[in-house]
């Protein structure tokens, strides 16, 4: 390991579509399941992420290396994770979350799953559906059994035209 | 099927687990396969602000839930429960209070955090010393609370991070006791609790855990117990 050999270590990741990356080791182990494997001594040659495209992964990736180069600072780590995820779309944010699940990186799985919780916060079940094109596989007296027994949650709720 | 409900259910209630327990429950309207999604996820976050109902419908559905919980063995490691409001420490809160609290308990939750805003009106009234068993709390507001004269022989807040009481009838035993029990606190808050005189147990190892900043918080300490002293002398 880097620590031992005081060089800086490079692991291989490729992902399910056959793209390699290069990537510091120091940034690669924010992944529990990257780290278990070097340190049972598996990460010498070319680590496959199966459940990971390549896509993704230079996201990821782009993640582990910003994220690393930030002291402790738990502020600065935060505002790093909410610039990261600013400009990022449903789907991407859905690879990202797998991807993070995969990986084993709580750091940035809960940042992610927060982002998409925001997305429904105070909203109604008819903008959320919209918003994740969730079809409605309910009857309509199903639908009204559903309601009637979480009555409560529906006061106080956004409405619908707005959006 | 849409890319959010096919995230598996592990991602799910992580997503929900930022959620409040009203958005969370209503994402059972969403479709067939939401809806028993929100009922297995790790956590529970209840206010009374946000349910909006009576309160005898708030502690019902607390109930009902904690109760779902426990009967089918579910992993709870976060249980919030914020009550606000003039009859927010009546007689009827204390009974779940009693069932809940030793329930928490045994279902193992990591996590308590429990806010009691009475109104000033009931203050002293209602007994809420069961509060003082709570295993789990890791962060307790009070305010407007009667914590009762026993001196319990344990104060089992091992994990206790924050603590405010405002208007709190307390012992000042009960204090020095919560004090030299919880060597987690990070945050402590004490304003007008009457019989409150000070606080005795400073432990010099207390402040070298966590993340005390010894010095500030000593002066802060002794700030506050400057306060008491100056209001006993003007009489207050």
């Amino acid at each position: 390991m880097a620590a031992e050999t005081g060089t800086p270590t490079t692991l291989t990741l490729k992902s399910n579509d056959d793209e390699l990356f290069s990537v510091a080791e120091s940034a690669a182990i924010l992944s529990v399941t990257i780290r278990n494997m070097v340190e049972d001594g598996c990460a010498g040659g070319v680590i496959p992420l199966d459940n990971v495209d390549g896509k993704t992964l230079a996201s990821v990736i782009t993640y582990m290396n910003g994220i690393s180069a930030i002291p402790a600072d738990e502020e600065k780590k935060k505002s790093y994770r909410d610039k990261f995820l600013s400009d990022k779309d449903f789907e991407t944010l859905a690879d990202m979350v797998l991807a993070a699940n995969y990986l084993n990186m709580s750091c940035l799985m809960d940042a992610v799953s927060a982002k998409i919780a925001q997305v429904m916060e105070k909203k109604s079940v008819g903008w959320v559906r919209r918003k994740f094109g969730i079809e409605n596989d309910y009857t309509p007296e199903e639908e009204a059994a559903v309601k009637e027994e979480h009555k409560w949650t529906f006061e106080g709720v956004e409405t619908d035209d707005d959006n | 099927m849409d890319r959010i409900s096919e995230l598996p259910k592990e991602i799910l209630h992580r997503i929900l687990y930022f959620l409040s327990q009203k958005d969370a429950v209503r994402t059972s309207v969403l479709s067939k396969s939401w809806r028993y999604i929100w009922c297995t996820r790790p956590n529970l976050d209840f206010s009374h602000k946000s349910f909006k109902g009576d309160k005898t419908k708030f502690l019902s559905v607390v109930d009902k839930t904690l109760q779902h919980y426990c009967n089918q063995r579910l992993c709870l490691e976060e249980f919030r429960l914020c009550m606000l409001g003039d009859d927010s420490a009546d007689q009827e809160s204390v009974l779940f209070f009693d069932k809940w609290i030793p329930l928490l308990t045994s279902m193992g939750v990591k996590d308590f955090q429990l806010s009691i805003i009475a109104e000033q009106s009931v203050r002293g009234i209602i007994d809420l010393h069961v509060v003082l068993k709570a295993e789990s709390l890791t962060l307790l507001w009070l305010y407007n609370c009667n914590l009762g004269q026993n001196i319990p022989e344990n104060i089992p807040f091992v994990r206790l991070q924050e603590l405010q009481l405002c208007n709190v009838l307390i012992k000042n035993e009960i204090v020095d006791k919560i004090i030299s029990s919880c060597p987690l606190l990070t945050t402590m808050l004490f304003l007008d609790c009457e019989g409150l005189k000070t606080i005795k147990k400073i432990r010099p190892h207390w402040f070298s855990r966590g993340s005390w900043n010894k010095e500030r918080k000593l002066k802060e300490l002794g700030e506050f117990v400057y306060k008491i002293e100056k209001m006993r002398e003007s009489g207050n």
